[in-house]
């Protein structure tokens, strides 16, 4: 049985995008936004880039534009199209401190990875180890000895999330766990 | 090419039976199904499907506007796993 993981350590960056190529010529960027909402780049002053969440280099954002599918974004101290090229691929990240609030019955992914899942009559079932991201709803996959198990994040079954706690109560569906 | 309208949409009639059987006993149960070429009738709302993937069932809840497309569309058989550990997307539920 999995032990419970009070108080989980928030990781110290979170990625919002990634540069997707070099646009024009004085050193612009278009990002692919990995975020719901890429307003949120509008609200920034500085970003990390990084390409293995290891290290990562910090830049003072000059301009954004935000387009249909992607954002250009203009850096401090990147200024020609070679420069910009060098940082293709590279991820686009933020302190943690700087994430949006989100409203009730949302969380991040990185506060749901690893909680532990609980069934509302008590029993345990393992951790969630990865996220689905279906078009319909997410799924949580956990993982209970060998055997993986599919929960789908649907009011029906999540009946709270506990991130202080680090558990997730679930109602368990009839024909859930065949 | 679109389906003739002549014919009428194609639904699964033993999952359409089942979720029939469940709508008249007022249950919610999740069903396991293979028919991912299932149109959604407005029956199927508000039942949880585990939809085969070829590999696993994903369990979809269905909602009114799923109605209309097939059950397939909903339980991806490709596994995207470009930004898994890093993405900084939220859930809801």
């Amino acid at each position: 049985m999995p032990s419970s993981q009070p108080n989980k350590k928030l990781p110290d960056f979170i990625v919002i995008g990634r540069i997707a190529r070099a646009h024009g010529v004085h050193g612009a960027l278009k990002v692919e936004p990995l975020t719901d909402d890429p307003e949120r780049f509008k609200l920034l002053e500085k970003v990390g880039l990084s390409f293995d969440n290891e290290t990562r280099t910090f830049f003072n954002i000059k301009e954004v534009r935000i387009g249909n599918k992607s954002i250009i974004l203009s850096l401090e101290g990147i200024q020609d199209r070679n420069e910009a090229e060098k940082w293709r691929r590279a991820y686009l990240e933020i302190s943690v401190d700087q994430r949006m609030p989100l409203p009730e019955g949302q969380h991040y992914y990185f506060e749901i990875l690893d909680l532990l899942v609980k069934t509302t009559t008590g029993d345990m079932l393992g951790k969630i180890v990865d996220i689905i991201t279906n078009p319909a709803n997410d799924v949580y996959v956990v993982k209970s000895g060998e055997k993986e198990i599919l929960i789908p994040a649907i009011p029906d079954v999540i009946k709270n999330i506990d991130t202080e706690s680090g558990v997730v109560t679930i109602h368990l569906l009839d024909g859930l766990l065949d | 090419m679109a389906r003739s309208i002549k014919k009428g949409p194609y639904i699964e009639e033993k999952l359409l039976a089942k979720i029939e059987e469940l709508n008249n006993s007022n249950q919610k149960r999740v069903i396991k199904t293979w028919a991912r070429r299932s149109t959604i009738p407005p029956e199927f709302v508000g039942h949880t499907l585990a939809i085969h993937n070829g590999n696993k069932f994903i369990p979809v809840f269905v909602s009114e506007n799923m109605v209309g497309h097939k059950l397939g569309e909903f339980a991806h058989t490709r596994t995207y796993r470009g930004h898994v550990n890093r993405k900084a997307e939220k859930s809801r539920h």
